[in-house]
């Protein structure tokens, strides 16, 4: 067993390139780090499109008030798919991808260090999310209930009665979750145990250092949301009574159990991207890092917060006021080590040679847009004010103003920033920039209005709403569409630079540092056979 | 940071990779274990009574 998992490195690594199997098969059997990480970005992306295509039939549902298309139990099911494809599906396969691809570029290592164990992690998706959908797809055709319809939420007792597209999300989520752990475990020896020679934790780029405390929060979260699913599973079907009221069960429990999994994730899905912008922010700067030491002790201040905070998502279902005061003090005091991460942002590019290509263009929106996000979770964050909002529209926002810039913007960042090291060609900066003015627009005309309507009392998860909403909802929608379309930019951009362009050299920006800028561009299917060592 | 750019030495690297694969493996049942401890804890704290 101990040998199945720990491929030999580099010996069996060597073999790969000679012996490698041609066509499908390739990627079937690949436990080679830039395969695996190009299909877990693939993978992502086909998601972030299909969860895309799902909100945006939410949103023309909202286009103006009256049901127009579709009933409210189809509404359900899109945006609690949406919700759990942005999540699960979407954003941590992308940042899972962009570890496996750049971290053993970024450590000096031939590869990660379970590289099998990497290909099960991967190849554990494609089923979970035809396990998601299927039920979705059956529905539409007439067959079956259709998909779970609870909210991403699956807030009990609703998931306790819901029809039976809630067992197969059950067991997607399971599946999602255990190919998360081992992408998890794979991050963590590969970080810990191979970086090169004279690579101390303290002279580790930051990239690494966000993945790390990412990894060691999804394997202390995700088991314990599998233990709530699986107590789900069970009152459904095998007369539990964890969440039944009836039985002396308590759903608040529920409540716990999944907000104590929900609230990291959000920083889950930053801490990536808090790593992988100081690099892109640097490089456009043309100057060291800001406050290096101080990045990582933020990151890892978020991340011991963010566990014992998660209650604040429940200050609408009834607390104690100390129970309130705590969740609500110790919710603010995360913001601490977030400014800290801001200071050392702006402080980096402050009186730098600037310049704005594309990568800069989207690590400076998000600096932009997830300070937003930020500070209106602020507001959330207080007990007081809370009730007024959390049900509303400002909520969603709140929360996609956090999230769309993280896990999209700043994803885009690290790939625009590290596609020249991939494919060898250099991007097309006309088509990077119009993408990035097109989300700009797009994202803004979504959300902002949603701030409006929301502090105007409009309720969120509604699928019809009062004619006093209709311009903001009718300009969100159209912002919608817009954000949509401009996914088409970056499709087109890709596929344009891999198939050719201008050669990029080894260092393909003149202000980037670190190892995986010494290796040729595109990187060379093995890269560290022969060790760097760090001085 | 800085330190990364300035140094590209070789060194013959096959045994140090075979040393460390060892401690790969043990770190990650070490990880996949306290996975499944949090996992089984959590399902053994709320067990009906």
């Amino acid at each position: 067993m101990a040998h199945d998992l720990a491929h030999d490195l580099p010996h069996d690594a060597a073999h790969d390139a000679h012996h490698q199997p041609g066509g499908l098969m390739r990627w079937i059997q690949t436990t080679n780090h830039k395969d695996i990480g190009l299909m877990y970005l693939i993978f992502a992306f086909v998601m972030l499109l299909t969860g895309g295509a799902m909100i945006l039939g939410v949103r023309a549902e909202l286009f103006k008030p009256g049901l127009q298309l579709m009933q409210p139990e189809f509404f359900n099911q899109l945006i609690t798919l949406h919700g759990l494809i942005m999540v699960f599906g979407f954003a941590m396969p992308a940042a899972t991808g962009l570890a496996n691809y750049m971290l053993p570029l970024i450590l000096g290592a031939p590869d990660m260090a379970l590289p099998r164990l990497n290909n099960w992690g991967f190849w554990i998706l494609p089923p979970a999310a035809i396990m998601l959908t299927l039920p979705f797809f059956l529905g539409v055709f007439g067959v079956g209930p259709g998909a779970v319809d609870t909210g991403w939420t699956m807030y009990a007792p609703l998931s306790v009665q819901s029809g039976w597209g809630m067992d197969f999300a059950i067991f997607a989520v399971h599946m999602l979750g255990v190919s998360s752990i081992l992408g998890s475990i794979n991050v963590i020896v590969t970080i810990l145990n191979m970086r090169a020679p004279g690579m101390t934790l303290f002279k580790m780029p930051l990239f690494a250092h966000g993945f790390l405390v990412t990894a060691i929060l999804l394997i202390t979260i995700m088991p314990v949301l599998a233990g709530g699913v699986t107590m789900v599973l069970m009152d459904r079907h095998f007369d539990t009574h964890f969440f039944t009221a009836a039985g002396g069960g308590d759903p608040v429990l529920w409540q716990h159990i999944f907000w104590f999994m929900g609230h990291p994730e959000v920083y889950v899905l930053l801490l990536p991207i808090c790593g992988v912008v100081p690099h892109v922010l640097s490089a456009f700067a043309r100057k060291p890092v800001y406050g290096y030491k101080a990045q990582v002790y933020g990151m890892w201040g978020i991340g011991a917060l963010s566990v014992v905070v998660w209650a604040h998502h429940m200050f609408t279902s009834g607390m104690s006021v100390g129970g309130q005061l705590y969740f609500m003090y110790s919710t603010m005091l995360i913001s601490l080590p977030l400014a800290v991460l801001f200071f050392c942002w702006i402080a980096t590019i402050w009186r730098g040679s600037l310049s704005f290509e594309t990568p800069m263009l989207f690590a400076v929106g998000f600096v932009i847009l997830f300070g937003w996000g930020g500070l209106t979770g602020l507001v959330l964050a207080d007990a007081a004010a809370d009730p007024q909002y959390h049900n509303a529209y400002f909520l969603v926002a709140h929360f996609h103003y956090a999230l769309y810039p993280t896990t999209v913007m700043g994803a885009m960042a690290g790939v625009y920033y590290w596609l020249p090291k991939w494919t060898g060609h250099m991007l097309d900066e006309r088509l990077g920039r119009l993408h990035f003015w097109v989300v700009m627009i797009g994202f803004n005309l979504t959300f902002i209005p949603q701030f409006l309507v929301g502090l105007a009392g409009m309720p969120r998860r509604i699928p019809d709403y009062p004619v006093m909403f209709s311009e903001w909802n009718l300009l969100s929608t159209v912002g919608a569409f817009i954000l949509g379309a401009s996914h088409l930019i970056f499709i087109y951009n890709v596929v344009k630079n891999v198939r050719g362009g201008v050669k990029s050299e080894a260092k393909s920006w003149e202000g980037a540092e670190g190892l995986e800028w010494t290796v040729p561009s595109p990187a060379p299917h093995h890269t560290f056979d022969v060790q760097p060592i760090v001085k | 940071m800085t330190a990364i750019k300035d140094n590209q030495a070789s060194v013959a690297d096959a045994q140090e990779w075979a040393r460390r694969k060892k401690n790969n493996v043990r770190l990650a049942y070490l990880m996949g274990g306290i996975a499944v401890a949090i996992f089984l804890i959590s399902l053994w704290k709320y067990r009906p009574l």
